[in-house]
């Protein structure tokens, strides 16, 4: 397993695509994170003369989580880019016979593959969620807040990688498995609109209405337990569909 | 061993292969023959692990292929028709992929790297190499293991001669080192050497034997009248590789022309009758044909 995320992993990181992608990621992140901080920057400006109103443009309220929001609809982006290789490419290369043909087992592998390209998202997230903290020389920023929002990114960046991951173990080919893993995702992401009740069934679908109180820092169980259910079942059924391809 | 009883596989309301058996024993390279579509590598995938068995079994290695998966996957060396190589490592990130697959350390790399003479192509990206050399990192990535069971589907698919020869000199090197190994192709003189034949179509089993036994190579039937010795006399000939009993006569087969040499030698016994019967293409198209 250990063998396949690294591989998965360096696959990216010795390959084009996943320079362009972090390059892309790079740029969107900071040009969103300059954007926010100017108008940040105004806003509090414009409170100079009013204590009070002053303390309630609080950063993590009103730069650092919309930020993350941002961040997260880059992930939405960026995963499918990442993980339309994953199974797809084997399958169509033959490369998938060395891994069907290995000892390992189907969850294994898919495991794997899984840890790879979360592992490469991560490296993405980690190369952009230090910038608020530049903002504590000017700025009280709450680390533990900070922090929390960072985790649910990272978490959410497993739920699209493994949604990647299903998607590209259900075609052999990888731009397919890339729309598909988008528009997946997407749902997952724009679902809760349907009905904006936090306890409608829809917002509880929705990937986007679990990310919001860990981008305000706040952790709630039913959130996490959401994200590890998603990445759950999709490597399950990526795990079913590639042993698929011993029984076709 | 590989021991393959009633196999079958099953494809759509098609059956690939049927209810075929037969025993690799360890040291054994066996040549698998059949037309395209002939079931060649479905019998093998399911031989390897990445295709289950519809009906019968198999024990690779002394592993049932479908109840002890794991272990008998673990016990096979496959290389497909298209080689499983990734293009954007080099030689060496490729093999020591494998090695991590298969559960196996540095060391099996740098010896599978030896073996198989890539050492010099160890950091070159294996998208770059010539076919050849791909097939040898295939061989290498299959076979570095050290597995009791090799399985080649068409290895030497798109190789100059050259290339073609060394290939199947590594073949005989794993059997030689106690692997039992399959080897498919539809190219029979890769095969006249091959310790037997497996002669597959439609999915079925046709023929079973030696080359000689199947009327490979340039194999002669001699007939004497006193045939005493005379099998000890043709075997101790150069460049004789096989005798066996055909009836009342002997079917001699090996390298080169014989034809002399053992009509020299069955002068002695009183030669009564000297013919290439027929060659391995000729006995192939009709077991194929039938």
């Amino acid at each position: 397993m250990i063998g396949v995320a690294r591989r998965e992993l360096s696959a990216l990181l010795d390959a084009p695509l996943g320079w362009w992608v972090a390059a892309g990621w790079m740029l969107a992140a900071g040009l969103f994170w300059v954007a926010m901080v100017d108008r940040y920057a105004v806003a509090s400006l414009d409170q100079v003369y009013s204590p009070y109103a002053a303390a309630q443009v609080d950063p993590m309220t009103h730069l650092i989580a919309p930020w993350y929001a941002n961040l997260g609809v880059l992930l939405l982006v960026a995963a499918p880019v990442v993980t339309m290789r994953l199974v797809a490419e084997e399958a169509r290369s033959g490369t998938l016979e060395l891994l069907l043909s290995s000892p390992a087992t189907a969850a294994e592998l898919v495991l794997g593959k899984l840890l790879g390209a979360w592992s490469y998202l991560l490296l993405l997230l980690a190369g952009v969620v230090w910038m608020p903290l530049l903002l504590r020389q000017h700025v009280d920023v709450d680390l533990g807040a900070w922090a929390t929002g960072a985790a649910a990114l990272g978490l959410m960046a497993g739920v699209v990688a493994a949604v990647g991951l299903l998607a590209s173990a259900m075609t052999e080919s990888p731009t397919a498995a890339m729309m598909l893993s988008f528009s997946a995702a997407l749902c997952l992401w724009i679902v809760g609109w349907v009905d904006p009740d936090p306890t409608s069934v829809w917002t509880q679908l929705s990937l986007s209405g679990h990310l919001q109180s860990g981008l305000m820092g706040l952790v709630r169980p039913s959130d996490v337990a959401y994200d590890l259910l998603v990445i759950g079942w999709c490597a399950l059924a990526a795990s079913v569909r590639l042993e698929g391809h011993r029984d076709p | 061993m590989i021991e393959a009883l009633e196999l079958g596989r099953r494809h759509g309301g098609r059956e690939a292969v049927t209810a075929l058996s037969f025993r690799v024993a360890p040291g054994e390279v066996v040549g698998l023959l059949g037309p395209n579509g002939a079931g060649k590598t479905t019998t093998l995938r399911m031989l390897a692990g990445t295709l289950a068995p519809t009906s019968g079994g198999a024990r690779v290695g002394g592993y049932d292929v479908v109840a002890d998966a794991r272990r008998a996957r673990a016990r096979v060396g496959w290389l497909p028709e298209r080689a499983p190589l990734y293009p954007d490592m080099t030689v060496r990130a490729q093999l020591r992929f494998a090695a991590r697959l298969r559960g196996v350390g540095e060391a099996e790399v740098e010896a599978a790297l030896a073996a198989s003479d890539l050492r010099e192509v160890a950091e070159r990206r294996v998208g770059n190499l010539s076919r050849g050399l791909g097939q040898r990192v295939g061989i290498a990535t299959a076979t570095l293991h050290r597995p009791p069971v090799v399985l080649l589907d068409e290895p030497t698919a798109g190789l100059d001669p050259a290339q073609r020869v060394d290939l199947l000199a590594r073949v005989r090197g794993l059997a030689q080192a106690g692997a039992a190994v399959i080897l498919s192709t539809h190219v029979l003189a890769e095969v006249e050497d091959a310790d037997r034949l497996l002669v597959i179509a439609g999915g079925r089993l046709r023929a079973e034997g030696t080359p000689g036994a199947l009327g490979g190579g340039e194999a002669l039937r001699v007939r004497v009248a006193r045939p005493e010795g005379l099998a000890a006399r043709l075997r101790a000939l150069p460049g004789v590789r096989g005798v066996e009993p055909e009836g009342e006569a002997w079917r001699v087969w090996g390298d080169g022309d014989l034809r002399a040499a053992v009509a020299r030698a069955a002068v002695e016994h009183e030669l009564l009758e000297l013919v290439q019967p027929r060659r391995l293409e000729e006995a192939y198209l009709r077991l194929v044909e039938a």
